[in-house]
């Protein structure tokens, strides 16, 4: 067994690992830094879904087979990065919205490097993220909130949105881009 | 949607939440897969929808559905790729001349004849080839003691490998052992707080039409608004085709549409349960009604209601 290898088990048996260290083993076929994954993200991942399909049980279809798609394939961007708290998130998103409108996967995150400017995997920081993100959420404007929300959570496409509340597509593209630049200048402070 | 140069961030949020149509999706993706500004700009407003994903109220995912995925990675084991392992080089012992050899002289013994799989050519002329050069026992000795020493390490190092396994796997059982009871401890001390909880909700569910069934079901709701935490039990109902399944619903005082609340199917006896089903908090409930759905269930209950209660 080489010194990297040797690190890595030792690492493995400690009570907080990086996800890097997490990942890194999972790789090795190491099912017990599989289980630190999951237990690690496996909430995000399900209330994202759920939120979406509001049905425990298609939620639940999404969290295994994320987390299989994760066991299977650790050569993705999030790798590389400290993101995968992130890319869960976001792929439980995007899984959710494409069983609710049952169509193929169209894989857009799997191609692209998350930049997220927090380190999801400490779960301070990241109960701590969440809490300022709601905070920054409920500042919103109501109608910015609403619509961010159809088009995130509800998977609505712009000129959909603007069918429902009887406004102007691109008045609809500008509230969603002033959200999200609401919600990086809070993210970034 | 501007392609002159760059696409607006807007519009690379609209890609990024897979919310433009098939052929603009497209476009876009071919357009940042080669621009390295744009590429970025998406990774900062995915990591921002991210942030914004964070904001669901978190609810534990159900302890089944770890099970479920740890089992299929204890089957799906990984194929590890073999790592390449370089060839042995060749032995070159120094001359006494203190140059290497350009042959080798690695000497292997066969039936009691000693022979030079290749010497220089000076040992060639000066040796007896059917007489073991002066030390060459002690060297031979040596050299089997060596093999003797490295089959042993291997041996030992082999088992020690499977050892370790051994153990590990140990670990890793009775962690999971250690996980399940730990969970089990905690979904129990739910229950009881949920059944004791003064804020608790008792609902009693009875058929609402009994003509098709052979005995009148019921059913009773314990329910904490606050917590999000439901108890369901029934009793007297039918058993259903394999395809069908039962399925409880929250409807909230609020109008809102039904809320699912898990699904479920009797025993022999017609008995049934839903413990503690992941239900949003805050929810107050005007009723619950149990209809019965395809599959594994449905978003939206499908008339007849077969039990309700408010």
């Amino acid at each position: 067994m080489t010194t990297r290898e040797t690190a890595l088990q030792q690492a493995s048996h400690q009570e907080v690992r990086d996800d890097t260290t997490l990942l890194t083993l999972v790789r090795r076929g190491d099912e017990a830094a599989m289980a630190s994954l999951y237990d690690r993200y496996a909430a995000i991942v399900y209330s994202v879904a759920l939120r979406v399909l509001h049905h425990p049980a298609s939620a639940s279809d999404i969290v295994e087979e994320l987390f299989m798609e994760l066991w299977h394939d650790t050569d993705r961007p999030f790798a590389s990065r400290n993101s995968l708290g992130a890319w869960l998130a976001l792929a439980a998103r995007n899984k959710s919205i494409d069983a609710l409108r049952r169509r193929g996967s169209r894989t857009t995150i799997d191609r692209v490097s998350l930049a997220p400017p927090y380190d999801l995997s400490n779960e301070t920081e990241r109960t701590a993220l969440a809490e300022r993100m709601r905070i920054a959420v409920t500042a919103l404007p109501p109608v910015h909130r609403k619509i961010l929300g159809m088009a995130f959570f509800d998977g609505l496409t712009h000129s959909e949105i603007a069918e429902i509340t009887n406004d102007t597509a691109s008045a609809i593209k500008l509230a969603i881009y002033q959200s999200l630049a609401s919600l990086r200048r809070e993210s970034h402070e | 949607m501007s392609v002159s140069s760059h696409y607006e961030s807007v519009d690379l949020a609209l890609f990024a939440m897979q919310l433009l149509q098939s052929e603009g999706h497209e476009t876009v993706a071919a357009h940042v897969a080669g621009c390295p500004f744009c590429l970025e700009e998406l990774a900062y407003l995915q990591g921002d929808l991210a942030m914004f994903a964070h904001t669901v109220e978190v609810h534990p995912s159900p302890a089944a559905v770890r099970e479920r995925v740890l089992r299929r990675v204890a089957r799906e084991k990984k194929v590890l790729p073999v790592e390449p392992v370089e060839p042995a080089r060749p032995m070159i012992e120094p001359t006494p001349g203190g140059e290497p050899s350009e042959e080798p002289l690695l000497t292997f013994t066969t039936r009691g004849r000693h022979h030079a799989a290749a010497q220089s050519k000076h040992q060639l002329e000066t040796s007896d080839p059917q007489r073991p050069a002066p030390g060459s026992s002690l060297r031979k000795l040596f050299l089997w003691l060596g093999w003797i020493t490295a089959a042993g390490f291997a041996v030992a190092a082999v088992r020690l490998h499977q050892e370790r396994d051994r153990y590990s796997a140990g670990i890793s059982l009775q962690a999971a052992e250690i996980e399940r009871l730990k969970e089990d401890a905690a979904g129990s001390k739910q229950v009881l707080e949920t059944i004791t909880n003064p804020e608790a909700r008792h609902i009693q569910l009875s058929a609402v039409s009994t003509e098709s069934l052979q005995t009148a079901p019921q059913g009773r709701a314990i329910y904490v608004p606050s917590k999000g935490a439901l108890i369901f039990l029934a009793n007297g109902l039918d058993r259903l085709q394999p395809d069908k399944t039962y399925e409880l619903w929250l409807i909230p005082a609020d109008g809102r549409d039904p809320i699912p609340a898990g699904t479920f199917y009797p025993d022999a006896q017609g008995n049934a349960s839903v413990i503690l089903p992941s239900l949003p908090r805050a929810i107050e409930a005007k009723a619950f009604g149990v209809t019965i759905e395809d599959g594994k269930g449905s978003q939206s209950p499908t008339l007849p209601i077969i039990l309700a209660g408010s």
